[in-house]
């Protein structure tokens, strides 16, 4: 399996870590609410299981030491986009 | 003075093993400073290196050298570059702030990995028995620099001239990285 | 009688004799035979015994597809079984044994299975052995394992050594035949990277075999000439005798390269290379394959596959029989009995199932058209045939051909499904290949050679174009057109006699027929169900044949009945291969501390951590067990000082504006106003709320800290590290780096280790109680002005500093600071006594921090901030995981002292008896207290914290152990932490 890193270029597989779904990117900020509970909750425990394309989080530990998010097919194994996470978390507005 | 006395000692004790066609030896001398570039700082940093000693910033998996070759840059992460460069002091974090006078944050390195160079006309047959990134003459090209896993050991191979490449990994690992070269050397050679 | 069927030419080396031996005699063949073609030469028409009915077999094909021939090779260690005679390369002392029987091959024992077949049809298995149940794994089940399989293993470890690489490539070329030369030799003049791989030690494919010219001169004349001129082009790479056995995800190829040759010359040599070849685009050139027509009693020796014979003529020189007879149903088969006739070999008939008019003129031969053959004669090599017009012909070699089947295995491994065609009879590759991949030549039923020479040019100057090279403008090499007619034909009536479909598993077209009678109508089933296709050679000549009995049988067509696919490998690897180097210590790498040579020279006995080699303990002379050792080590430590090497606790060195505030949000404790000069403990939670990992974090500056994470997890939790950083908060201003091994780091402890120190830190640094209190952290110098970072932080409770010198220092400063501590009896201790010591303070480690412990269980809920977020705040705040019932951490200690404690073991109240429902809870760590006299262990127990004082039992089932245990404080020795201030 090959990754196509942003920086780097195509990659083996061998070189990365894989966590899970990218939505681990969207931690909540409400902790001191109540009502937080439940987003940590569905933050941490709640994923789609997806027949299609899933974005989900490579580290590039033996590489640039990037976490990227990969979208690959889930029934092809094609990758169809790689990004630096940092983008795509300061593309949703996170910052500090 | 002190009632006593420490003694430098290096990675792999100067190790150097001849092949046909190929010298694996341990490169001393060298120090490593991993240079952390703040993102707001990028252009400040690099215009700072170049008046300082003629410095860019290289592309990733690229390395630039100083004015007067002693420095070399490796661009391994976004973020941050690797100085190696020719000096044996034990305060090269500071001898190389100075001379890149450059409002980065500077970190020792020297000491973290264990440097082995793998040269000759056969170096490349010998090596593409562990790494597996393109390192065929035409496309990782002298100067080019990568970080990659080989044997289970997380290595730095640098091209340092046309059959030569010197690889690092963590200091630990080096007695079983030399091992690795020298297999795949009796494999290959 | 040395090559009595040897004949003139071919591609042998007549000059280069080859001794061998087969079955303990010494015959020989010439170079550039292969084990199969020596075998024939020599006349050895029987080489094995069949897997179930053990029926005398011979050599069938001439490639990687013999389901027969396949032998065990070398001996001792080296025998490898279910080696492919036919494609093994013939040298100097090679040893090959048949294999599957008992006996002499000539009278096996186990041929009696043969008289029984009528027991041993598809599914015998599940039938015979279902009772009574009891049998099975007494009787059935032991009987059989003695009499199936194929081969023996030497069952001692592989002597061979085998290695792996990585090979990149614009194109890669699979089969080096007339298409894969021509594909090879366009994209490799446009400039592209090649890469040419082919199963055969020699290129060429079938050009090597056959008599049709090109260009005007012979194939295999022509094949040399372009494996010359590609061999001489910087961009290729040519790999024979290569098999690329698989295709994976994003263009990553497996592949082997037999080596077997320059091993035998050099022990030390792998014997394969497993390749990881990366290619951006392939051209699968893999041919075809005959297959045979199922007719009665069609397995006998000297029954052969009409290529074969052919191969075995032109290539090897070798005669395959005296009288040779061939049976067809295409005009190809017509090709061998040409080629014989050139060769002067005699054909003494050809027998044609179609009933069209003869397709050449055969000197000397009788010719049948529309007509089968329906039985053979001839025990241990055949004698005659029977014809469906009632007669009989005296012929020793029986050249079959049923026609060809498109080579297309490689383009299943993505689960492609090959499809129908009519026109060839067979199946041909579907548009699902593997990403990548195209299909020339005859693997995708262009069965024409002058087509596929073509179809390979245009392929290889194509995919080269599109990989944004240019394409010089050539023609394809010339050969004159032989069109190719095939009539499928998968078998005659047979009576009473037994028409075989897959030889190397036994399955014969009556299997299938009985398979399908009781219902398997999937494809899919029918191969479980009668193992067709699934011996080593994963049915290369059986499946299409198979399928064709099973549409006849079941009134369809091939398309609705359908094919099985393939999956990796191509043909079998050996398992060696896949481990390529990795054997012994070369399992994984090993990791020295600075310590280590001193610690050997000191007889150390290490301890695996990881990777790690760590010191478990430094044995004295004359102590015997390693508990003496360990309790001296912890009393000496305990009454004066002790150094140990603690370089493996993971370093992090972290800068920037924003380090405070990014360990605030990974801390369960405040970190925000840690004073420089300070260090702090801190616990790290998961975001689920359960402990992570703890160590210290140092403050040496205002933007720099040094962080310490225990060994195990320093991988991950500066993974972790940078996913808070780069995912959550990828604009705070730090810079993180693993300084792991930049720094030797020692833990000197014990009441004289500020004495000790203060002999080797230089006189300006002032390392006093006042001036260097607990908890201290600062940079120094010592031995005269070599920089080093001082701690003073405490794992075995005792008045205790860590010191970090450069590395290039470390195996200096180990003996420095024993030099240094000789006049107070200084100690070197390994990782047992540094275990002994944590428990004897209540620290949790490894065994308690096991990812289902909250800081509350731990009994550190007192530092977790309810004032700021951070990882593992809100969901640590949850219902049950603040719950007093919950498993707490305390300590244990036995009634009576003289008891023995063990970890593992399960807690009880006095009364109860074991249970899942009486359980309640376990000791995680445990060992010998040599401060208290007695074991000690701490662990887990329900509301632990309150149940101080109270007696409960520790109940080990496995190993026997059952006593009173009083729960206790973890703090098991100065409590009150007095010694560590001091």
């Amino acid at each position: 399996m090959i990754i196509n890193h942003p920086l780097l270029g195509p990659r083996d597989s061998e070189e990365f870590v894989y966590l899970g779904a990218a939505d681990l990117i969207n931690r909540p900020n409400n902790w001191e609410q109540d009502a937080s509970a439940e987003d940590f909750y569905q933050y941490q425990y709640i994923r789609e299981n997806i027949a299609g394309d899933h974005r989900e989080l490579w580290y590039h530990e033996q590489g640039d030491q990037s976490w990227l998010v990969v979208t690959r097919n889930t029934l092809s194994h094609e990758i169809i986009n790689v990004e630096l996470a940092q983008d795509v978390s300061r593309g949703i507005g996170r910052g500090k | 003075m002190s009632d006593y006395e420490l003694v430098v000692e290096s990675a792999l004790n100067g190790a150097e093993h001849e092949f046909e066609g190929v010298t694996v030896s341990e490169v001393v001398g060298k120090s490593l400073v991993m240079v952390a570039l703040p993102r707001p700082k990028f252009k400040e940093i690099e215009s700072s290196m170049t008046k300082s000693c003629g410095l860019v910033l290289p592309e990733m998996e690229h390395s630039t050298q100083s004015n007067d070759s002693s420095i070399t840059l490796w661009r391994l992460q976004k973020n941050q570059v690797l100085a190696y460069f020719s000096y044996e002091g034990n305060d090269a974090e500071v001898n190389i702030a100075n001379r890149l006078n450059a409002p980065a944050y500077y970190t020792d390195q020297s000491d973290t990995w264990a440097m082995i160079r793998v040269s000759g006309p056969r170096s490349r047959d010998v090596l593409e028995r562990i790494c597996p990134i393109d390192i065929s003459k035409n496309v990782f090209s002298v100067g080019n620099v990568s970080r990659t896993i080989m044997e289970h050991i997380g290595t730095i191979i640098y091209r340092d001239d046309d059959d030569s490449y010197v690889l690092l990994t963590m200091r630990s690992f080096g007695v079983s990285m030399l091992h690795a070269i020298e297999v795949s050397a009796k494999n290959v050679l | 009688m040395s090559q009595l069927n040897r004949i003139k030419g071919g591609l042998v080396n007549q000059k280069k004799s080859i001794s061998f031996t087969f079955n303990g005699q010494i015959l020989t063949g010439f170079e550039g035979d292969t084990l199969a073609s020596a075998l024939l030469a020599n006349n050895k028409k029987l080489v094995g015994r069949s897997f179930k009915y053990h029926r005398p077999r011979g050599i069938v094909t001439a490639g990687s597809e013999e389901p027969n021939a396949i032998m065990e090779i070398g001996n001792g260690a080296y025998k490898e079984p279910n080696t492919k005679a036919t494609i093994t390369q013939l040298y100097n002392g090679l040893e090959a044994n048949s294999q599957n029987h008992r006996g002499p091959l000539g009278f096996d024992l186990m041929a009696i299975t043969d008289f029984l077949s009528p027991l041993l049809g598809a599914g015998f298995y599940y039938k015979t052995f279902m009772w009574p149940k009891a049998f099975w794994e007494k009787f059935y089940e032991p009987a059989i394992r003695n009499a199936a399989g194929l081969g023996t293993l030497s069952t001692e470890a592989d002597p061979d050594t085998y290695d792996k690489g990585f090979r990149y490539c614009d194109i890669l070329i699979i089969g080096a035949g007339a298409t894969g030369l021509s594909a090879a030799i366009t994209a490799a003049s446009s400039g592209a990277k090649v890469i040419l791989a082919d199963e055969d030690f020699l290129m060429g494919g079938r050009l090597n075999t056959e008599s049709m010219k090109i260009d005007g001169g012979s194939g295999s004349k022509w094949a040399k000439n372009t494996v010359a001129a590609l061999s001489a082009m910087e961009n290729v790479t040519l790999m024979s005798d290569t098999t690329i056995f698989g295709v994976y995800d994003h263009g990553i190829y497996g592949a082997i390269e037999n080596r077997s040759s320059e091993a035998r010359e050099d022990k030390d040599k792998p014997r394969q290379v497993n390749w990881r070849i990366y290619a951006k685009r392939s051209i699968l050139c893999a041919g075809a394959i005959e297959r045979s027509i199922a007719f009665g009693n069609n397995d006998r020796p000297g029954i052969m596959l009409a290529s074969a014979v052919r191969s075995y003529a032109n290539r090897f020189a070798v005669a395959t029989g005296d009288k040779v007879s061939v049976y067809t149903n295409n005009d190809d088969g017509w090709a061998t009995a040409r080629d014989l006739v050139l060769k002067n070999i005699r054909v003494v008939a050809v027998i044609d199932s179609r009933s069209i008019s003869p397709v050449l003129r055969v000197p000397g031969a009788e010719i049948f058209m529309g007509t089968d053959v329906v039985d053979t004669k001839g025990r241990r090599a055949l004698k005659s045939i029977k014809l469906s017009n009632g007669k009989t012909i005296d012929t020793d070699c029986l050249a079959v051909s049923g026609g060809w089947n498109p080579n297309l295995h490689l383009t299943c491994h993505h689960r492609g499904i090959p499809k129908w065609n009519g026109e060839i009879a067979s199946f041909i590759p579907d548009k699902a290949n593997p990403p990548g991949m195209t299909v020339a030549g005859r693997a995708k039923g262009t069965m024409v050679l002058s087509d596929a020479i073509i179809e390979g040019h245009n392929e290889g100057a194509s995919v080269a174009s599109d990989l944004g090279y240019k394409v010089k403008k050539s023609d394809p090499s010339e050969t004159p057109s032989v069109s190719y007619s095939v009539t499928a034909n998968w078998g005659v009536p047979s009576g009473k006699n037994r028409a075989w479909v897959d030889l190397q598993n036994d399955v014969t077209a009556k299997d299938i027929k009985l398979a399908n009678q009781e219902g398997f109508k999937s494809v899919e089933h029918v191969k479980r169900y009668t193992t067709l296709g699934m011996a080593t050679d994963q049915g290369k000549t059986a499946n299409v044949l198979g399928i064709g009995i099973m549409a006849d049988n079941m009134g369809q067509t091939m398309e609705e009945t359908g094919t099985t696919i393939f999956r990796p490998p191509y043909s079998p690897v050996a398992i060696g291969a896949f481990a390529g180097r990795r054997r012994g210590m070369e399992f994984y790498p090993t990791r020295y501390t600075p310590s280590h040579k001193w610690s050997v020279e000191q007889n150390a006995i290490f301890v695996e951590v990881g990777m790690w080699y760590r010191s478990q303990w430094f044995p004295l002379p004359g102590e015997t067990h390693w508990r003496e050792s360990v309790d001296r080590e912890v009393k000496q430590t305990r009454a004066s000082v002790g150094i140990c090497d603690v370089t493996t606790l993971g370093k992090i060195d972290i800068k920037g504006s924003d380090v405070s505030e990014f360990l605030n949000k990974v801390y369960v404790n405040a970190f925000a106003k840690v004073p420089v000069g300070k260090t702090r403990y801190g616990l790290m939670l998961r975001e689920d709320g359960m402990v992570m990992d703890d160590g210290t974090t140092a403050r040496l500056s205002e933007n720099h800290f040094v962080m310490t994470t225990t060994t195990a997890n320093a991988v991950n939790v500066y993974r972790h590290l940078q996913f808070c950083h780069q995912c959550l908060w990828p604009d705070l201003d730090v810079h993180m780096i693993s300084v792991t091994e930049q720094f030797a780091q020692y833990a000197v402890a014990g009441p004289n280790s500020r004495k000790l120190l203060q002999k080797v830190i230089d006189s300006d640094c002032d390392i006093s109680n006042e001036a260097f209190p607990y908890m201290a952290a600062g940079e120094i110098t010592l031995c005269g002005g070599i920089p080093a970072r001082l701690f003073r932080i405490s794992f075995s409770g005792e008045l205790a500093y860590e010191i970090a010198v450069q590395t290039r220092y470390g195996d200096s400063l180990m003996r420095v600071l024993m030099e240094a501590g000789e006049e107070f009896n200084v100690v070197p201790y390994g990782t047992e006594a540094l275990g002994v010591m944590r428990i004897e303070k209540g620290h949790a480690a490894g065994p308690e921090l096991n990812g289902q412990t909250s800081a509350y269980d731990l009994g550190m809920g007192g530092m977790v901030s309810g004032k700021k977020d951070f990882i593992g705040y809100k969901l640590g705040l949850r219902e049950d995981l603040l719950r007093d019932d919950r498993m707490q951490m305390v300590g244990f200690k036995p009634v009576n002292a003289q008891d023995l404690l063990q970890a593992g073991s399960h807690l009880l109240n006095l009364r109860d008896k074991p249970s899942t429902e009486t359980d309640q809870g376990w000791i995680s760590s445990c060992i010998y207290s040599p401060i208290l006299g007695h074991y000690i262990g701490i662990g887990f127990i329900k509301s632990g914290h309150s149940r101080k004082g109270e007696f409960v039992r520790a109940v080990d089932l496995v190993r026997g152990n059952d006593i009173e245990v009083e729960v206790c404080s973890p703090h098991f020795v100065d409590p009150e932490g007095e010694r560590l201030r001091v």
